[in-house]
């Protein structure tokens, strides 16, 4: 394991379920990582803890253990972290084993949905049937709703079987209701515990947007701030009813339907995708700020949606002949952990015959960066995504940019 | 005795019980003497020992280019040092098996150390060079030995590699009190101990009582109140950065106040600079509303604001849709606005107004914009009429760019920046109809070790009495871990959420030591109170790479 030069620090809370949300413990981390997305802000984070093993059995222990808390990490200035979130999975050696537990399978709220034939016969092919959903408030409340949905078979028989069709709800329920802990092979060295977290603008994927009937149109931002506002999880993650930082978009309209079962996420990102018709839109959850007067004097940080045109101020700059290191506009460079998204870079030491017209090639948007303490720097990212799946994409603005998109979908084969 | 002889070479077990202290309770000290000089280990002086001095890690990490000549350099750490010892063991056959079994579960000890976690006694080296005034010691991680028996002179020749933390600390071992090194040169048996006390008295290394604010006199040549402690270089000896073992007390704030917030910070820069014309340049950290051009200064009726170049009239800076201050070089006399170099944590303390909301934007400018400005754009609903509060502003770096001090424009070589800073704050009303009364900015430097205490907890009642930090390994029983404490009104004592690195002390430098505390009262609003005092108290333990200098 390799330590930073400037020490990095995991400053750890309490969940965002618990009352006062405190402070735990402070712990000095390695190997660190982190990416920062323009769009959704604190994206992942990687680490490792070195632990007594009495306490990463405590770490591991249940809901009283450390999966689901926050997690700030800090450096050099002591009142903003460089990334924040929540502890999204857990790995502790065991000799030649490893043992896992994660988030990343649980479901606490599950429904399933079916497609159904009317009649044996009919080729008639009716709507999207999602039953209601089930609850496991228990696990609820020490983890916020985190939603799943089964999609099951193609119905035949009308009227249809529900108890069957409930049934596949309520068992997956039952087992993916808690985080979910496995065994596998493995070679982390004992009193090592590696941690992955996620910020919170994942949260918004936990959750299914369940409008069946479609809302005449409205504005953008009217639509984003109605569906942020109503989420299951109210405010325990961020403030949803701080629309300080929703910008107005209402000159595209959209209507308010839920495809499927999307995520909460899914559906912001088809209007975040949608810019205002000239610039690229972007959000996500902002990063907290030092607490201000009149907010929770428990000194917890403010955290809202924040959904507006992306900036497009030279704010980096670069030389090729220092590998493309980050600079301010003064030339100053910055200190990778510091590295931010959402802004243009321009390459300042190489001479291009460019005429002013069209894209500027010494210039590009950062959409995201991924920062790694071990090698000391912040590697930027534009938003050219030249892979299949890029060009799967090309008429839309956004990447991917990771792999997490909500709830998978399980399928089951079979007839009622 | 030459430099290759030594008074004392010996592997410890065990943390010193505190002298004069008739309750400390350790375990007993074990030890194995290197320089038994009869039955037992003797020094090889055939192959005499040199301690060995800590290398950069890896050779250190740079940036290289195939194109680019040289390279530079990024970050360079020390690594453990390994000791290669032979020592001579003699005795009869039954002494010869103790001695290798002492030594085997000496080793073992050092071991698990670090990989248990019931063995809790540190195992180090001491070392007292020739000529030394005092003994040295560095933990132990790892320790292995192979043995040569010699039948022929009923002897076994022992090599031993010890790997040992990179520094030497003097006069106190891992895990002891920081006192030993403050009362080094004192028979311990004129000590009582209370003397011996770290978190209270006056016998410490560093000792003062600092104010919650700076201001100056009449003139500006020196500052009547101080948020900050001198630890005079002459203080520090050794050549690698001196543990610290700081506790605050925080006085009691008015009425039924608590402590909240605490910051500590250290800074080595030069604050005092001669001016070729002999005049004085004194360091800036708080600049007052009353030394800046203000919008209207006033002296509320309210809580005391800052006393300012006239002493005696005190003064905010108040405005109501729109307040605002800035300061410059024409603002300063002795203390010189253009010291400002580094990197800063700004703190707004302004009296907000009842049900006020506003904008808060500083502004940070070298010479005329065109060379350069930063903003920081803050918001705050809410507050009181007559409660300082601290507004974050966020964190600068002057000078901007990568120069660590620029020439003017002229190029007349000025130490710090280009041209002349101009900082200001503004506030501007969004909802509400009070008044701002804006009394000073606070420049934390964070450039070095800062750490910034949270203790924030619902219910006004709980406050903070006293915070320490300890990375001597003193609270940690010798492991080697950063240690933060404190104590609370209630016996129930919640961890307090804590940001930055623990201080330590550069040797051979002055180092200035700023503090900073934010409380609230039972009533629930927040305030930084100007009238807040603190007592420091602070101790030692200085390190040096080879044999003590002192």
């Amino acid at each position: 394991m390799t330590i930073a030069t400037v020490p990095h620090y995991m400053n750890l809370y309490e969940k965002q379920t618990a009352t006062n949300k405190r402070f735990i413990a402070r712990f000095p981390v390695y190997d660190y990582k982190h990416k920062i997305s323009a769009t959704g802000w604190f994206d992942t984070a990687s680490f490792s803890l070195r632990l007594a093993p009495s306490l990463a059995e405590i770490a591991l222990d249940g809901t009283s253990g450390w999966l689901g808390n926050r997690v700030g990490i800090y450096v050099d200035d002591p009142n903003t972290p460089i990334w924040e979130g929540f502890i999204n999975s857990m790995e502790v050696g065991r000799g030649n084993r490893v043992q896992r537990i994660s988030l990343d399978e649980m479901y606490n709220r599950v429904s399933a949905s079916r497609t159904q034939r009317s009649g044996g016969t009919s080729t008639t092919l009716n709507a999207l049937e999602v039953n209601t959903a089930a609850n496991q408030t228990a696990s609820q409340a020490v983890y916020g709703i985190k939603s799943g949905n089964v999609e099951t078979y193609m119905s035949y028989v009308s009227p249809p079987n529900n108890t069957k069709f409930d049934a596949v709800r309520d068992m997956t329920l039952a087992r993916q209701a808690w985080p979910q802990a496995t065994y596998s092979e493995g070679n982390l060295e004992r009193g090592v515990v590696y941690l992955e977290c996620l910020g919170f603008y994942h949260t918004l994927e936990w959750e299914n947007y369940t409008q069946t009937t479609p809302i005449a149109n409205e504005g953008l931002s009217v639509a984003l701030t109605a569906i942020v506002g109503a989420i299951a999880n109210g405010t325990l993650f961020f403030n949803n009813a701080d629309t300080a930082e929703i910008a107005t978009n209402t000159t595209i309209t959209t209507r308010r339907f839920g495809r499927g079962q999307q995520t909460i996420w899914q559906w912001l990102q088809t209007v975040q995708e949608a810019g205002d018709g000239t610039n690229y839109w972007i959000m996500g959850i902002s990063p907290p700020r030092f607490p201000d007067i009149g907010g929770l004097f428990g000194g917890f940080p403010t955290r809202r949606l924040y959904y507006r045109a992306f900036n497009l101020a030279v704010e980096y700059t670069a030389r090729i002949a220092d590998d493309l290191r980050p600079r301010n506009q003064f030339g100053k460079i910055v200190r990778p952990w510091l590295v931010t998204p959402d802004k243009v870079v321009r390459i300042v030491d190489e001479l291009i015959n460019w005429d002013g017209t069209g894209d500027d090639p010494r210039e590009f948007y950062v959409e995201y960066i991924e920062y790694e303490a071990n090698e000391k720097r912040a590697v930027l990212y534009g938003n050219e995504n030249k892979t299949i799946e890029g060009a799967m994409r090309f008429h839309r603005l956004n990447n991917v940019n990771g792999k997490r998109f909500g709830a998978p979908l399980r399928i089951f084969e079979g007839a009622t | 005795m030459t430099l290759l002889q030594h008074q004392q070479v010996q592997i410890i077990k065990g943390v010193p019980p505190i002298p004069a202290y008739s309750l400390s309770a350790e375990q007993q000290i074990v030890t194995v003497n290197l320089m038994a000089n009869g039955a037992g280990f003797s020094l090889d002086n055939d192959n005499p020992w040199t301690p060995a001095i800590p290398q950069v890690k890896n050779g250190g990490d740079y940036l290289d280019a195939p194109l680019t000549d040289g390279r530079v350099l990024q970050t360079a750490v020390m690594d453990n040092v390994t000791e290669n010892i032979k020592v001579i063991l003699s005795g009869t056959c039954d002494q010869i098996a103790e001695s290798i079994a002492m030594l085997g579960r000496m080793r073992r000890d050092a071991h698990d150390f670090w990989q248990t976690e019931y063995q809790i006694e540190p195992v180090y080296l001491k070392w007292w060079a020739y000529a030394a005034t005092y003994p040295q010691y560095a933990l132990i991680y790892l320790i292995d030995f192979e043995v040569t028996y010699d039948d022929g002179t009923e002897t076994a020749e022992v090599a031993l590699s010890i790997e040992r933390e990179p520094y030497w600390r003097i006069n106190v071992p891992p895990g002891a009190t920081p006192k030993m090194w403050t009362f080094r040169d004192q028979n311990p048996s004129s000590l009582t101990t209370a003397d011996w006390a770290l978190n209270s008295g006056t016998n410490h290394v560093i000792y003062g009582t600092v104010q919650n604010r700076r201001e100056w006199n009449v003139g500006q040549t020196a500052p009547i109140s101080v948020n900050y402690l001198d630890v005079p270089a002459t203080s520090i000896p050794g050549d690698a950065p001196a543990l610290l073992y700081l506790h605050a007390t925080p006085a009691s704030p008015v009425g039924n106040d608590f402590l909240r917030r605490f910051w500590m910070s250290r800074k080595t820069t030069p604050t005092t600079l001669q001016r070729r014309n002999g005049t004085t340049a004194l360091g800036l950290n708080i600049l007052n509303a009353a030394d800046g051009t203000a919008t209207a200064l006033v002296t509320p009726a309210y809580r005391a604001p800052i006393g300012n170049n006239t002493a005696a009239t005190q003064y905010v800076s108040r405005g109501g849709a729109t307040n605002g201050v800035s300061w410059s070089s024409a603002n300063f006399t002795t203390p010189d606005i253009t010291q400002l170099r580094g990197q800063y944590s700004c703190i707004l303390r302004l009296v907000t107004g009842n049900a006020n909301s506003a904008t808060v934007t500083l502004t940070v400018s070298a010479g005329s914009t065109a060379l350069g400005q930063i903003t920081r754009t803050v918001s705050y609903t809410g507050g009181t009429s007559t409660d300082y509060t601290f507004l974050y502003l966020g964190q600068i770096d002057i000078p901007f760019n990568e120069a660590r001090s620029a020439s003017t424009a002229d190029g007349l070589g000025i130490y710090v920046n280009t041209g002349n800073i101009v900082i200001s704050v503004a506030v501007a009303r969004t909802a509400g109809a009070a008044n701002s009364d804006i009394s000073d900015l606070i420049l934390i430097p964070t450039d070095e070790p800062t750490l910034y205490l949270n203790f924030e907890y619902g219910g006004t009642s709980l406050g903070l009495l006293e915070c320490f930090q300890d990375n001597t390994g003193y609270s940690s029983h010798g492991s080697p871990i950063d240690v933060f404490g404190h104590v609370t009104t209630a016996r129930i004592v919640p961890p307090a959420d804590m940001g930055g690195q623990l201080i330590t002390l550069l040797p051979g430098m002055n180092n200035r030591l700023y503090f900073l505390s934010y409380a609230t009262s039972v009533g629930a609003t927040q305030f930084g109170s100007l009238t807040d005092t603190a007592d420091i108290r602070g101790n030692i333990v200085p390190r040096c790479t080879g044999a003590c200098p002192v």
